[in-house]
């Protein structure tokens, strides 16, 4: 019992002294190290799997720009099957632009949905023109102008119509 | 700890990007592009919109879709600037309480910092969608010449928007830091900033730790949207004079000469020439007409060079109203995307008569600064973690007095990498690292930073011990080098303290004599190369006499015998000229013997590329 009280004491005089100071400041070092080590880790998982998005959506969309431009070729084949007169004619058009459509469909890309009647949506068609109507529903799609585009979901062309007024 | 977002609120476009790992990075947005419009509309559906889709619907909704808010943000009702604007804005403009002014969108009265705001809330909620976590805080920046009312009103939309705004930095500025000049002493820089909608010209001067604005000027009225419409209008008078038709009255077709002028615009930065095409433009009795036009980069520099012109005359005005010259400024930089045009690069440049800084994304180099601001502010490098480089390499010496890099210089410590070598003679017991320090392929001419033996080595055929050698450096850039024979597991090490702390002089003087020894030191490293692998093919063709020699014609044994001589004195002369034919002859004759003997053997000694375990041999000194 006496022995006990006497380590203590001891113990009681060890807290001012530079063992104890420099252990507590050890010890700080320490936590403050863990703590940038496990943020360093964590930064590290965080980018492995950020780069791993970033390497599909590299691959999803590193053909944006060429199909982007392809784009107004399909156009040109839609207002080219619209101003012939002859049904064959038209019809070989439609099928040189149905082909090309196909390449582009495996590469992602799609139409956005838009159709005469159907409701107008900023996020999927741009609007270009209102049209007076007397039997159209009012903010309704009028015409459809050309067509709209989506990269594996991605709107990278709004398809522009004529809204009823 | 929490992201802070950098976000530069654009007049037409705003961008946001963010610092991680001690990089900005560029967001996108939920449309998944990297500029936002600064757009807001109410549709007439009732729905808020906010970003492109605002602006899609923008020409059937023009009174209450409201774009260029930052052009009325923090001024008041009776500015010039709004009086005049007023009427070039499509949307209704109100005089507000305490002349202050609103904005009228779907018959209701807003205060222009609550529709930026509104702008910054989808910034806002995009990025936390991107990034997977709550944003708290932002740097946003402003024109330079925004006064405190403009700033504060600047500040109330980000607070609106649910930022705690942790500073609203002028734009120039964050140009600036984007480009790290804020570490620079005592010089001055102009930031040429020519946006969709309007040019502002700054002038900066870094002190210690501040960067000041000491000048300001530009144009608020004049832009790269100003180019997109000279060049359209250009190109309807073109076709009148052509047709004979005014494609101006036709929505549709000046809507797709529109884009193509714009694309005409992108392309001639790159190409020389361009063709305008847009088949079907319109119609007549006759049937359908196209536009088909070439374009070339003199004839739209000739369409917009009153612009250049006047935007250099601008830069003159601001550096005399700031009292400089344009001696005294140290560094331009470039923003905005019309600054990819060359002719206006050109022109910046002959007017300063140096280079121009446009590495950084114009169109993006705002926001990235903002985030480097915000990395500042959030602490992103802390002293604690910085991680110190390796300056120089750290190899071994391996046959033929060769340095083999085991780390190569600039990778970050800590860092640790093995490599498994072999020996180069038969029965030979030990093998000497020699650990080195520099950029030179030969041994001698690196620093020698210490050397140990491993002994213990089982005697068998060159190639066959497995030796693993390890560089391990901690960050202290104290240097352990261990080898380890693979089959006994003997080991032997090097501690070297304070291999990555040379003086720059240091550094610097071995780094230049590598560059100045360059070609020397490549030939000095092929001709030993080529003095290996004839060493390496002359050992093959022993070894094959010595097992096989009975087995074949005595005639095809001397031809060996004979190539090898050759090839040996052709070696011991150093003449690689001479080794190379001897090796080839040698492994010529070696194919003979192995179409008889070896047919079922797939090695080919002469012409195996090396592998690490088996011919990149360290020094086979004996100790």
């Amino acid at each position: 019992m006496a022995d006990d009280i006497k380590e203590q004491k001891n113990d009681e005089n060890d807290a001012g002294s530079p063992v104890v100071d420099e252990l507590t400041q050890c010890q700080k070092l320490r936590d403050e190290y863990l703590a940038g080590w496990q943020r360093a880790r964590a930064d590290f998982i965080n980018y492995q799997k950020q780069e791993s998005e970033r390497i599909t959506h590299i691959l999803q969309f590193s053909r944006e720009d060429l199909i982007s431009d392809i784009l107004t070729v399909m156009d040109s084949f839609d207002l080219a099957s619209a101003n012939v007169h002859s049904e064959p004619e038209r019809k070989s058009y439609e099928l040189i632009r149905s082909q090309l459509m196909n390449i582009l469909k495996k590469s992602g890309l799609d139409y956005v949905k838009a159709e005469v009647g159907g409701v107008f949506d900023p996020t999927q068609h741009e609007v270009v023109e209102t049209v007076k109507t007397k039997d159209g529903t009012s903010q309704a799609i009028g015409e459809v102008v050309s067509r709209g585009y989506a990269l594996h979901g991605k709107v990278i062309r709004a398809a522009r119509v004529k809204i009823n007024e | 700890m929490a992201k802070i977002l950098g976000i530069d609120l654009g007049t037409t476009n705003s961008a946001v990007a963010i610092m991680e790992g001690g990089q900005p990075r560029v967001l996108e947005n939920s449309e998944g592009n990297r500029l936002t419009p600064s757009v807001v509309a109410v549709s007439k559906s009732g729905e808020k919109l906010v970003g492109v889709t605002a602006k899609r619907q923008a020409i059937v909704n023009p009174t209450n879709t409201i774009f260029s808010v930052k052009r009325l943000i923090g001024r008041r009702f009776s500015d010039a600037v709004i009086q005049h604007d007023r009427k070039l804005l499509p949307y209704e403009i109100k005089e507000g309480s305490n002349g202050s002014l609103e904005v009228m969108m779907s018959g209701k009265g807003y205060r222009p910092e609550e529709i930026s705001a509104q702008v910054l809330m989808k910034l806002k909620s995009d990025a936390e969608e991107k990034l997977g976590e709550k944003i708290e805080e932002a740097v946003i920046t402003c024109p330079a010449y925004f006064d405190d009312s403009q700033r504060a009103a600047t500040k109330a939309a980000g607070e609106v928007a649910g930022f705690k705004v942790r500073r609203v930095l002028p734009e120039p500025t964050a140009a600036a830091l984007a480009y790290g000049f804020n570490k620079r002493k005592n010089e001055r820089i102009l930031v040429y900033d020519f946006g969709g909608g309007t040019f502002d010209i700054s002038i900066l001067e870094i002190g210690d730790d501040v960067i000041e604005v000491k000048g300001i000027g530009g144009d608020t009225h004049l832009g790269g949207d100003d180019f997109d419409r000279r060049i359209m209008d250009f190109l309807i008078v073109e076709y009148k004079k052509q047709e004979g038709i005014d494609l101006s009255k036709d929505n549709l077709a000046v809507q797709r000469l529109k884009e193509a002028a714009e694309r005409a615009k992108h392309e001639l930065s790159t190409t020389f020439e361009t063709e305008i095409n847009l088949p079907f433009i319109t119609s007549d009795s006759a049937g359908p007409k196209h536009f088909v036009m070439k374009m070339t980069r003199s004839q739209l520099e000739e369409l917009v060079r009153d612009y250049i012109e006047r935007s250099i005359e601008l830069v003159g005005e601001t550096l005399q109203r700031a009292k400089l010259t344009k001696g005294d400024i140290n560094e331009i930089i470039l923003v905005g995307g019309q600054t990819r045009m060359p002719a206006m690069q050109e022109a910046v440049k002959t007017y300063f008569g140096k280079e121009a800084h446009k590495d950084v994304n114009p169109d993006e180099v705002v926001a990235v600064g903002a985030a480097v601001q915000a990395g500042i502010l959030q602490g992103e490098v802390r002293d604690v973690l910085l991680l110190d480089a390796t300056p120089l390499s750290f190899g071994i010496e391996t046959l033929g007095s060769v340095m083999t890099v085991m780390i190569s210089k600039n990778t970050t410590v800590p860092t640790a990498r093995s490599e498994t070598f072999s020996t180069a003679a038969d029965n030979q017991t030990s093998v000497e690292i020699h650990v080195l320090q520099g950029e030179r392929p030969m041994a001698g001419d690196n620093k020698s930073l210490g050397r140990f033996i491993l002994d213990g080595i089982p005697p068998s055929p060159r190639g066959i011990p497995q030796v693993e050698v390890t560089f391990d450096i901690d960050t202290n850039g104290i240097l352990s080098v261990t080898a380890a024979d693979k089959a006994t597991n003997k080991k032997q090490s090097i501690r070297i303290e304070g291999s990555t702390g040379l003086s720059k002089d240091e550094i610097e003087r071995l780094r230049k004599e590598a560059e100045i020894h360059l070609d020397e030191d490549k030939k000095k490293k092929e001709t030993v190369e080529t003095k290996n692998m004839a060493d390496n093919l002359v050992y093959q063709g022993e070894k094959s006499l010595r097992e096989w020699g009975d087995k074949v014609a005595a005639e095809v044994k001397e031809k060996i015998q004979k190539a090898i001589d050759e090839l040996k004195s052709a070696k011991d002369a150093g003449d690689s000229d001479k080794i190379k034919p001897a090796m080839e002859q040698l492994s010529v004759v070696l194919q003979e013997v192995g179409k008889n003997m070896y047919a079922n053997q797939q090695q080919n000694p002469s012409s195996d590329q090396p592998t690490p375990e088996q011919d990149q041999n360290p020094e086979n000194q004996q100790p």
